[in-house]
């Protein structure tokens, strides 16, 4: 890539970008916009979060990180404080481990968060078996569908890159 | 690709090993909050932040809405006109009927010195935010403590109830919606007057739990607020009942007719709870076993508490375990029958009389009305009379 052209951010600059999107997109969930019985459509931009920072592999940072982001989300929608800092963490903690193995630099960002909303969506149900509140599957239908749709556009904030050297 | 040039670090080392525990740490953390914190647990100043936050994010939608409104006003103008106006007459005979009816229920009120349930304090606000995720249904209003508004205010709008306070800010609080998992209110249909929970389930239309068996409440009665918990106002409108698609029974809401702006916070009732402990009843264990009042035999139903058929002639008709139909056309033969009312000198005893040291002892019913309180009611055994 040419030097003249933007230059390309740190990773401590792709943290703050994809932290700063997230909770944009956290808050547009006060927004009152409901689609009946789909709920609300905002997508999960933790997804692209975790998609892009699993790269890193485990650390401990990120993982506060989500774990903040998630409380955020718990404020935010007036859940039981801990449900969505425990599914994004159960999230993270579950692309770590098929990332490693699997890979999923050759499958492109779309299958890549296909498979991450799929972790989500069976932390949201194991989070729910355990605080005895099963969520409603319907409602994450369409944040779903936009999340995996906008990711292959947005991911280009999340990935985080390290120079080879 | 965007990954061509990323490089995965780990591997097996030490921070590594580091990474996985504190995340499994701040997992544990998570699920030991979700377990044990209460509902809604931000404090005040989160609450106001998020109040202050939905009242920016919400006014495009607002505006939205509002220009939707007014743009569909042209072409829908003289329609709802000609509709408002007939509409307008038949509310103007509801009125004359309703305000009849209102002194009417007022004087029999006085009459009957019925405790009555009115609401004070009421407060109008405004509703900022709505979330309905897969978790949780609930909003945000811009009245919170500063205003006056306590835990438990019930939020109503033109419609119908939409919820109740679940956590409180300076000025702001928080509602959890009719629709939401963990809503439970106590209702009753408006013309049976049949009683049932409504039980949020994270749908647009929540169920009946506990309803009566078999239900009595009809399908499209109007669903009431029957206050039975003490806490949220009788006769709040919620919504219309029916069968879902599943077989259940469940509440299509009055307060989703139209997007939620403007809303009430009415406070609850909170009536305290009784201080004296509930005693269980003691039935008689035989014939002889006969509860005796200030001298006065005391038929079993009434010193049982209902556990034992009142000892009407015609209570034996009414079926135990029938439908609806059965039960009020029981209840009408019984009306039908009923004999006009007699003078009381003539009114036959409705219980049996007890023969207690060989006199007769008058039931309680002839006694004078300005007669001592009888004590509470003690069951002993009837002595036997004696032998001549």
């Amino acid at each position: 890539m040419p030097a003249l052209i933007v230059p390309r951010p740190t990773t401590i600059g792709h943290f703050l970008i994809g932290a700063t999107i997230v909770i944009a997109v956290q808050v547009l969930v006060l927004m009152p916009l409901n689609l009946g019985f789909l709920g609300s459509p905002w997508p999960y931009a933790i997804i692209w979060a975790i998609a892009g920072w699993s790269v890193l592999g485990p650390d401990w940072r990120i993982g506060g990180l989500i774990f903040l982001l998630g409380l955020l989300s718990d404020a935010i929608c007036g859940t039981y404080i801990g449900t969505n800092a425990l599914i994004y963490l159960l999230s993270y903690g579950a692309t770590l481990l098929i990332s490693k193995t699997l890979g999923f630099s050759a499958k492109g960002e779309l299958s890549e968060s296909v498979v991450i909303i799929g972790f989500y969506i069976v932390s949201a149900l194991l989070t729910g078996l355990i605080i005895g509140t099963i969520p409603n599957l319907l409602r994450m239908l369409v944040p779903a569908l936009l999340t995996i749709a906008l990711y292959p556009l947005i991911a280009r904030f999340f990935v985080v890159t390290r120079d080879v050297k | 690709m965007a990954r061509r040039n990323s490089m995965r670090r780990g591997g097996a080392g030490t921070g590594t090993v580091v990474s996985l525990i504190g995340i499994t740490a701040l997992a544990s953390i998570a699920l030991t909050l979700a377990l044990t914190s209460p509902r809604g647990a931000v404090n005040a100043a989160m609450n106001d932040a998020l109040a202050w936050g939905s009242k920016i994010v919400s006014t495009p939608v607002k505006w939205a809405q509002g220009g939707g409104d007014w743009f569909s006003s042209f072409f829908t103008n003289s329609d709802e006109v000609q509709r408002l106006r007939s509409e307008n007459l038949a509310l103007l005979e509801w009125r004359d009927q309703a305000k009849a009816m209102a002194e009417r229920l007022d004087a029999y009120e006085v009459l009957h010195s019925v405790q009555n349930e009115t609401t004070k304090g009421e407060i109008t606000a405004r509703m900022v935010s709505e979330n309905h995720g897969p978790f949780s249904d609930s909003g945000i209003v811009n009245a919170g403590k500063n205003q006056g508004v306590g835990a438990d205010w019930v939020v109503v709008n033109q419609y119908g109830l939409l919820g109740r306070v679940i956590s409180l800010g300076n000025n702001s609080s928080r509602i959890l919606l009719l629709t939401d998992g963990e809503s439970r209110i106590p209702i009753m249909g408006e013309v049976s007057r049949g009683r049932a929970i409504l039980t949020g389930d994270k749908t647009e239309a929540p169920h009946l739990a506990h309803l009566n068996t078999p239900p009595i409440i009809g399908e499209g009665e109007r669903i009431l607020t029957s206050g039975d918990d003490g806490v949220v106002p009788r006769g709040i409108a919620i919504g219309v009942a029916g069968r879902g698609p599943d077989g259940k029974w469940r509440v299509r809401l009055n307060s989703r007719q139209g997007a939620v702006d403007f809303v009430r916070l009415v406070p609850p009732n909170n009536f305290p709870p009784p201080v004296l402990r509930a005693v269980a009843p003691t039935i008689a264990p035989n014939a002889a076993a006969v509860p005796v009042v200030n001298g006065v035999a005391v038929p079993a139903s009434s010193a049982a508490g209902g556990a034992v058929l009142p000892l009407d002639a015609n209570a034996a008709s009414i079926p135990t375990a029938a439908s609806p139909s059965a039960i009020s056309q029981a209840q009408n033969n019984r009306a039908g029958n009923r004999p006009t009312q007699a003078p009381p000198s003539k009114a036959k005893p409705k219980f049996k009389v007890v023969v207690k040291d060989g006199g007769f002892t008058p039931p309680a019913a002839e006694k004078a009305p300005n007669d001592p309180a009888p004590e509470p009611p003690k069951t002993q055994e009837a002595p036997e009379a004696p032998n001549p």
